[in-house]
């Protein structure tokens, strides 16, 4: 029975901690329409320095998390600083090359991060409770972020860049801005996923991580944040459910499969710029109620 | 006579070998109503985002409400006071028409990030204004029903209006209208030439208009400035330039014999 439960609190605490990197993509990407697929990378600065500061420093777990968020906001900020002048594409490709760069320092620099084998004892920390309340500190502040003049800018800025900027929106500071945000965001997730398996090793942060972060929110919807968060309730622990021997191999061609079919039949993601709200929820209900009823009523005048 | 809004002078723009604007002036007294034509690709549209900062110029300068504007930030200029509209038209798509003009008007909005995540200081007292200030412009401009539409679910003409909608919220003294009766029928620009001088009227508005419907450019226009391959060639009241003869010139071609 214990190891039931141990197993599940697992997979909830893991998918909480990936729900606090998603919601950092989800405001660039599907909020701003910013690509960026280095975001691993800023991940790997999250859980790198805290991990480096709790171990030789001795500072308390917290405070090394704390530490590894402000380094990612930081270096978000040198590197955002001149690659958001790029538009669209060229900032992708940017992004691509800074995620691999962080993830080769961290691995030939042996001496200080132990290179390709990780740091391990870094300090234990995370707990399910500790990740719930995160979580919802995270979507209230997303939320309210959202519904600021500053979460405006951003999905003006991702549905026209030029009529953005030339009815006043200081573009280039609103993507600086909540670039940064996603890069805190992202390297609190990291942070907490180094202390929950009190081990940390660069592969946890590679490209693959940065391309599943994105397509989550893709699939998710991009300007829905519970689109997002929906997607990835579904798709974080979905590898832990396909854990038998060949279903692992065969996770990215299943990712690849949603994809196109999401394409296909939900061009918009599955919540595509709608919101899921209780009043929403409600009127769906009411629809579907409503159905057989008026299905009748068109027959009986047929 | 009193200092002009905008006064352009020896504006030019060249794209490497192509000079698509040379040497052009405009000066454009406050409370105006003046019009730019030319036939296609004269250079009209090249003018507009100069003077929006869109594109730096070549060479020239722009001053605007007595400050050198020249090459400054789009952004910059449109918080300065120069709204404009998009020949093809550019609407946050996805948006509600009262989402489009609340995140214009939004630049009046003076809080920080930690206000508005903590809900605390001038947050909620400067989102009400501006909703209440978004929501009197729509009423205004006979869009209030229409608010929680998205817009690009709206008919084209509506757009239009939502999109001159969207630039009175930055509070501009000059608006910019770019092609603002591109395909709409002749009742729907008649509308639009009302609309433009009663805006003119209540918000002391100067206004500078490029459009192809010499019909609605004629009525609604105070002083016309016709541009051809990027050469201004006249300027003058709209009887005075329907009489020109380098503009015919311009608009049919030489008589050959």
């Amino acid at each position: 029975m214990t190891i039931i439960n141990a197993y599940w609190t697992g997979i909830i605490t893991q998918t909480g901690i990936m729900l606090i990197a998603i919601i950092g993509v989800s405001l660039l990407t599907g909020f701003t329409g910013i690509f960026s697929m280095g975001h691993a990378g800023f991940m790997c600065v999250g859980a790198y320095v805290s991990a480096l500061l709790v171990k030789s420093c001795g500072l308390p777990i917290w405070v090394g998390i704390l530490c590894g968020m402000a380094a990612s906001m930081l270096f978000g900020l040198l590197i955002g600083l001149p690659t958001l002048r790029l538009r669209g594409d060229y900032f992708l490709i940017a992004s691509i090359g800074i995620g691999e760069a962080i993830r080769l320092i961290v691995e030939n620099t042996y001496d200080l991060t132990g290179g390709s084998t990780g740091m391990m004892d870094i300090g234990r920390f995370t707990s399910l409770p500790v990740v719930l309340l995160l979580d919802v500190l995270v979507i209230i502040f997303a939320v309210r972020f959202l519904k600021s003049k500053f979460g405006r800018n951003c999905v003006a800025i991702r549905e026209d860049e030029t009529a953005a900027i030339a009815m006043g929106i200081d573009v280039y500071r609103t993507k600086v801005l909540v670039f940064i945000i996603s890069c805190a965001l992202v390297a609190l997730s990291g942070a907490l996923l180094g202390h929950y398996l009190n081990y940390v090793n660069p592969k946890i942060f590679n490209a693959r991580k940065s391309s599943e972060l994105i397509m989550t929110v893709i699939m998710g919807g991009s300007g829905s944040l519970t689109g997002s968060i929906l997607a990835g309730l579904v798709l974080t622990p979905l590898p832990e459910f396909l854990r038998t021997e060949s279903a692992q191999e065969w996770r990215m061609a299943i990712y690849g499969i949603l994809i196109v079919l999401i394409i296909m039949f939900r061009p918009n993601g599955l919540m595509g710029n709608k919101e899921l709200t209780i009043a929403g929820i409600k009127r769906f209900f009411q629809r579907i109620r409503l159905l057989p009823a008026s299905r009748k009523s068109a027959k009986g005048k047929e | 006579m009193t200092e002009p809004l905008l006064k352009i002078t020896g504006l030019t723009k060249q794209f490497g070998g192509l000079t698509a604007v040379d040497d052009f002036h405009l000066s454009i007294p406050k409370g105006a109503i003046y019009g730019l034509i030319g036939p296609n690709g004269a250079g009209k549209t090249t003018v507009f985002n100069m003077v929006t900062g869109i594109i730096p110029p070549t060479s020239g300068t722009i001053v605007f409400d007595g400050k050198d504007i020249t090459g400054q930030q789009p952004h910059l200029i449109a918080r300065k006071g120069i709204a404009r509209t998009f020949q093809n038209i550019k609407l946050f798509e996805s948006l509600t028409v009262f989402k489009n003009v609340l995140t214009v008007a939004q630049a009046q909005m003076t809080y920080n990030l930690l206000e508005s995540t903590l809900h605390i200081g001038r947050y909620r007292k400067q989102e009400k204004e501006m909703e209440a200030f978004s929501h009197s412009i729509l009423e205004q401009m006979g869009l209030a029903p229409y608010a929680d539409m998205i817009s690009s679910n709206l008919a084209y003409g509506l757009q239009r209006r939502v999109e001159i909608a969207r630039a009175m919220a930055l509070k501009p003294k000059l608006l910019i209208l770019d092609e603002p009766a591109a395909g709409m029928n002749e009742d729907e620009s008649l509308a639009l030439v009302e609309l433009i001088v009663s805006l003119r009227d209540q918000f002391d508005l100067t206004v500078l208009v490029i459009d192809h419907h010499m019909d609605m450019i004629m009525r609604l226009c105070e002083k016309i400035t016709v541009l051809n391959f990027g050469k201004y060639i006249a300027f003058g009241t709209p009887e005075e330039i329907q009489a020109n003869d380098h503009v015919i010139e311009a608009y049919l071609g030489v008589d050959d014999e």
